[in-house]
């Protein structure tokens, strides 16, 4: 497999401050990453550089080989990205917007129709097609915001939090729809999430940050064969020792531990 | 190119959406029925007082397209200062309100196409407004008959004068552009480049009470309406156009600038 994504040594400063701290990883080609850590330690920060959003202070950051300030509109044109906000505009309906964003991505005139269709197939937005996107709820916000990351099918996905703020049966679909994409095996997809139970059902790998350092980069057998005596540790075990040992080890003694379920 | 024009387009259809273009139409048409009223009563006293007094008032000078239309067209640039302020302020500031500013910014686009597409909406919706002031010489048309039994209005002249008011519109939405780029409040940009270009349509008369010399020059040739008289009376001046066009180079090159510097900083 080939590497499809490369961050090497990526660091981020805010003023004095910093954001992401000489942060590595690699994604293979069709693998799903699961991105996680506490609010507020770089994460979204990471994605944006590796959209080209925001520039990286200092290290490198290559999508498909193409370095991301060096040559932006390549590795542009490779990714597919949902925000943390759907970047959704109020006053066009979804059809409009999707077409507009199609526009963006340079699809085919060919295939642009038969694209945009594509797109609203696979996030069930057809019945809200011709409707204002300000008159939709936020899941079926986030939905639109998804049916834009994924038009033009490009080979990597990067998505910021894809199932916050949405209802228990619109995070099974949202989740069934990225098993989906995983499954074609053309998409290289990273994911951000709090939630745990998530990333176990849908991620090979897993990157673990903390204050902008990795604290865990691994398959989640590898991070249960890192921890002593953890070989029977749950994700949510794994995370609490890796992100704060300390208060980890004191509420894993209590009995009542068990791995969170969310509402699905 | 092809971005260029789908920013453009979905920039023009989100404009029709709000109710903002039809209430400056409105604005436009209203000032340009005011602006008309006033000149053609001047005019019409000018005449009066010429059949009184044919030996102090030579009629000949009793020209519709010089003492109706032309002051008309001259100040209806003062509208195109207050109205281009609101067109322009939503161009980018609202993208990066609304977080969009992130979809197009990681769109597979150069910052190029996007300023060009946001700039080329605006002129045109701005343009749009000033075909209601248009509407002042189409109707006069229809009454004013000159002595030979054409028409009353000199249509090259007006052409010219619109030339110019158009050239205004666009230096005034380059201007506005770069505010809108340097801020997420549309409130801000729009005050800020209303202030730029009230301050360019008033600084010659500020140069007029300064003492003469360097300093009432150089404020007579910033001054807006100065470079526009040129135009309204029919004449195309070199320097007008680089003053009018200097404005819309900088303001784009500013606003490529503004946006660029996302990608570094």
């Amino acid at each position: 497999m080939a590497t499809m994504i490369e961050v090497t040594d990526l660091t981020k400063l805010y003023r004095e401050r910093a954001a992401v701290d000489h942060l590595s990883f690699s994604v293979e080609a069709g693998e799903v990453l699961g991105f996680l850590g506490p609010n507020g330690a770089g994460k979204t920060t990471t994605m944006r550089i590796l959209t080209g959003f925001l520039p990286a202070t200092d290290g490198s950051a290559k999508v498909a080989g193409f370095d991301v300030f060096e040559s932006p509109l390549e590795v542009k044109r490779r990714i597919g990205y949902l925000p943390e906000q759907p970047p959704v505009y109020l006053d066009m309906t979804v059809q409009d917007y999707l077409a507009f964003c199609a526009r963006l991505k340079g699809v085919q005139r060919k295939a642009f129709r038969g694209e945009i269709d594509r797109a609203i197939g696979a996030t069930r937005l057809g019945d809200a097609r011709e409707r204002l996107i300000g008159n939709l709820s936020k899941g079926f916000r986030q939905r639109v915001g998804l049916a834009q990351a994924i038009l033009g099918s490009p080979p990597v996905l990067i998505l910021d939090e894809p199932t916050v703020g949405l209802d228990p049966v619109q995070i099974i679909e949202v989740r069934a729809l990225i098993r989906d994409l995983a499954k074609t095996g053309e998409h290289t997809i990273i994911l951000s999430t709090h939630i745990l139970h998530e990333v176990a059902e849908l991620c090979q790998k897993v990157l673990i940050i903390k204050a902008g350092q990795r604290v865990g980069f691994d398959t989640i057998e590898g991070l249960r064969g890192q921890l002593v005596d953890g070989h029977r540790a749950s994700l949510e075990e794994i995370y609490l020792r890796l992100i704060d040992p300390v208060s980890a080890s004191a509420s894993l003694s209590a009995p009542s531990s068990s791995e969170e379920r969310d509402a699905s | 190119m092809r971005h260029t024009l789908s920013i453009a387009r979905k920039e023009l259809n989100v404009y029709f959406t709000t109710p903002l273009p039809y209430a400056l139409f409105a604005v436009s048409t209203v000032f340009t029925g005011f602006f008309l009223i006033g000149v053609i009563q001047n005019f019409q006293r000018l005449s009066l007082a010429a059949m009184q007094f044919p030996q102090y008032l030579d009629s000949s000078f009793l020209n519709l397209t010089d003492l109706v239309v032309l002051p008309c067209i001259h100040q209806t640039g003062l509208l195109v200062a207050i109205t281009a302020p609101f067109l322009s302020m939503r161009l980018i500031a609202e993208e990066k309100r609304q977080r969009t500013f992130e979809l197009l910014m990681t769109a597979p686009i150069r910052p190029l196409d996007l300023v060009l597409g946001k700039y080329v909406s605006g002129v045109l919706i701005l343009t749009m407004t000033l075909g209601c002031t248009f509407l002042a010489p189409l109707m006069l048309d229809k009454f004013a008959i000159s002595v030979d039994g054409s028409s009353g209005i000199e249509w090259s002249t007006v052409r010219v004068a619109f030339l110019g008011l158009f050239l205004w519109a666009c230096a005034a939405m380059a201007i506005g552009l770069f505010v809108s780029a340097l801020t997420d409040s549309q409130a801000v940009a729009a005050i800020i480049s209303l202030l730029a270009l009230i301050l360019l349509w008033s600084v010659g008369w500020m140069g007029q009470s300064a003492e003469a010399g360097v300093i009432q020059t150089v404020l007579s040739y910033m001054s807006a309406p100065n470079h526009l008289m040129g135009f309204v009376q029919g004449v195309i001046h070199l320097q007008d156009l680089t003053y009018f066009l200097s404005f819309v180079v900088l303001g784009l090159f500013l606003s490529h600038r503004a946006i660029e510097a996302q990608r570094w900083t």
